[in-house]
């Protein structure tokens, strides 16, 4: 008997993947080099911890709490007006990386309507849908990864001395500023419920999160490597894919697959988001 | 007194939709019984279940479900029967008509059911926990569920050994690709992102498309749709004119519209390498030459953005069909180990133990593990 109606776990550990990685890799590495520095390393370390913490918090709460009872209800229309916010943010990057890396006549109006029609689309789906194409995305996400780093490491000169460089106690300052969200518990405490797995089994999340967490730390690292504690940026710390993506792709100028992955991986971020807010509202009025 | 004649029926003979290089080539025909003994001759199984039924007010037409009792998921079968039950009509003509009653979603882009012409394909349908629906009248079967994953698979993978079909179904399945996203990417480029592309390539577009009469998306629907009428008048013309056809074809489109002017190169290059690819894959020729055209006018006024925002729409809306209890990209999405053997991958006979998992079934053990000496 086939049981591929709820998500399984696998669904929702690669959707956690590129919940987190992507908004990361696009905003955060020029951010914390901007605030921290060389140390920036230390900084993504430290939001790691506090990340894999929060997603534990989450799956504790998922194992003990009932779901039809009413402090789970309240906290699950709470969490509404926070990935609200989260979606914002999503839509403004959205926004600055198809309008400085990829179209650059894109009109605002035309950027909104579009938005709009795809928020109608993905409000209508199912969960499982939307981790289901998560599972066809990742590949796209993986393959733009590899596509960036591994040429790059051929020729990469380790200069230690650029991961020390600025002033250390700016390191917790700037993780307050840029790490210190909820948005990875949020998304477990979501559907971390929607998976028909045992409470065991659903502990396999936080492995997730610390793998994703350590491989954001060493990308990290690498960008500062590379470029230092000047990590190109643009406005909003938004990191300059397209300058970094052709400076890293040295086998070709290849930085328009990379775009066009990351994008992917934000539109589909984007629908979870949708996605997420209609499961909450449900389960929030206790209705199915 | 004399007995009545039979009905006149036509011989056995190969189906032009699935010619093999090595295999079975018996097809079926339009008589339900005949069409019944192909499948009893190669399924002898006692558990082959036939139920028979009466659709069609004025033409009386049998429509038979037929099933392995051991094998099918009884709840398949009680949705096949309870759709059959539903349809009151006057007539029914041929399984496409009964195709689109079996399909959950009516307005959806793909079919819940796959049309088989060959018995030997029905037949290895039913052994995976399928439900075959044979229709009186009508040289075609109905399987459900239906997967995406059918249409990059041929008979000819089955038939003709193992070496190098992961290959072609990888090919299929990029060629499916290529043919709906090419012409929307060629526009999306040429129009707006024309840094991708390398220098010579820009320049020799450049050239080609100086004094071209139409704006690029125009001259591009122009040669789709120019392509859409050939495709169409080969399919309905007599076969002697098909050699008249084709001469107009390429020499129309393909040189004097260039030499003109009135076309480019480069979009005739495009949309013929996009038909192509388009016919690798022969039961999604509709659904393909629909999303070309979608894509095409997507691409041409937003650009990658828009070829990407809807890529993941189609994406997420195909990963959320369940038909009959299977989804529709399985195994794919959801990931199914065990299915992966026969997916786009395919091992050997002898180590495909288990039946698929992405369609419903009550006995998931296939073979008993060859002991190699």
């Amino acid at each position: 008997m086939n049981n591929h109606q709820s998500i399984s776990l696998r669904q929702l550990c690669i959707g956690y993947f590129l919940y987190s990685t992507s908004i990361k890799i696009l905003t955060l590495p020029a951010a914390l080099a901007q605030g921290a520095g060389g140390w920036a390393w230390l900084s993504a370390l430290l939001g790691v911890v506090f990340e894999v913490a929060t997603v534990a918090l989450a799956t504790l709460i998922l194992r003990r709490a009932n779901p039809h009872q009413l402090f789970f209800r309240v906290l699950c229309l709470l969490l509404i007006p926070c990935i609200g916010a989260e979606l914002w943010i999503n839509c403004l990057q959205i926004y600055h990386l198809a309008y400085t890396d990829l179209f650059t006549n894109l009109s605002l109006v035309i950027f909104v309507i579009t938005l709009l029609l795809l928020g109608f689309f993905f409000v209508t789906r199912q969960p499982r849908a939307v981790f289901r194409a998560g599972e066809i995305v990742w590949i796209l996400f993986a393959l733009g990864l590899v596509i960036a780093i591994v040429p790059t490491l051929y020729n990469l000169h380790v200069a230690w001395a650029q991961l020390v460089q600025g002033d250390w106690r700016s390191v917790f300052s700037t993780t307050g500023g840029h790490l210190l969200f909820f948005e990875s518990a949020s998304f477990v405490l979501v559907f971390g419920s929607e998976t028909k797995k045992s409470n065991r089994e659903l502990g396999k999340i936080n492995l997730t999160a610390l793998l994703c967490g350590l491989g954001y730390v060493a990308l990290v690292t690498l960008l500062i490597i590379l470029f230092g504690s000047m990590t190109v940026h643009k406005p909003m710390g938004v990191i300059d894919l397209t300058s970094a993506a052709q400076f890293l792709t040295t086998t070709g100028s290849l930085d328009w697959l990379i775009t066009i992955a990351v994008l992917s991986v934000l539109i589909l971020r984007f629908g979870v988001q949708l996605v997420a807010m209609v499961t909450l509202l449900k389960r929030g009025l206790n209705r199915k | 007194m004399s007995k009545p004649t039979p009905p006149p029926q036509r011989s056995l003979t190969e189906p032009p939709t699935g010619q093999v290089l090595l295999g079975p080539r018996e097809g079926f025909v339009e008589d339900v019984n005949t069409n019944l003994q192909l499948i009893k001759k190669r399924i002898k199984s006692k558990d082959l279940r036939c139920e028979s039924l009466t659709i069609g007010q004025y033409t009386q037409t049998r429509v038979v479900v037929v099933y392995l009792s051991s094998i099918a998921d009884p709840t398949v079968v009680k949705e096949v029967h309870e759709r059959l039950d539903k349809i009151k009509v006057d007539g029914i003509i041929d399984a496409s008509y009964i195709s689109e009653c079996l399909n959950p979603n009516r307005l959806s882009l793909y079919k819940a059911a796959s049309s088989e012409e060959k018995p030997d394909i029905v037949a290895s349908r039913l052994l995976e926990g399928r439900v075959a629906v044979v229709v009186d009248g009508s040289p075609v079967v109905l399987a459900v569920p239906h997967l995406f994953l059918e249409n990059i698979q041929n008979s000819n993978d089955y038939y003709g050994g193992n070496t190098g079909v992961t290959l072609k179904r990888a090919l299929r399945l990029i060629g499916g690709f290529i043919s709906v996203l090419l012409p929307g990417f060629f526009l999306a480029v040429a129009l707006y992102h024309l840094p991708i592309m390398p220098l010579n390539t820009l320049a020799s577009i450049a050239n080609s498309s100086n004094n071209n009469l139409f704006p690029p998306i125009v001259e591009m629907l122009v040669v789709l749709i120019l392509f859409e009428i050939i495709y169409e008048a080969t399919l309905i013309m007599p076969k002697h004119l098909g050699s008249a056809t084709s001469i107009i074809a390429v020499l129309v489109v393909g040189e004097v519209a260039a030499s003109v002017g009135l076309l480019s190169a480069p979009t005739v290059l495009v949309v013929a390498i996009s038909g192509i690819t388009m016919y690798i894959i022969p039961n999604m020729i509709s659904q393909l030459s629909v999303l070309r055209f979608a894509f095409c006018l997507i691409g041409g006024f937003l650009g990658i953005y828009g070829l990407v925002a809807a890529f993941m729409v189609l994406l997420v809306y195909t990963a959320g069909i369940d038909n009959y209890g299977s989804p529709y990209l399985a195994p794919f999405a959801p990931y199914i180990a065990s299915d992966q053997k026969d997916a786009i991958n395919k091992v050997p006979f002898p180590e495909m133990i288990e039946r698929p998992q992405s369609i419903p079934n009550r006995n998931p053990i296939r073979q008993v593990p060859m002991e190699d000496k």
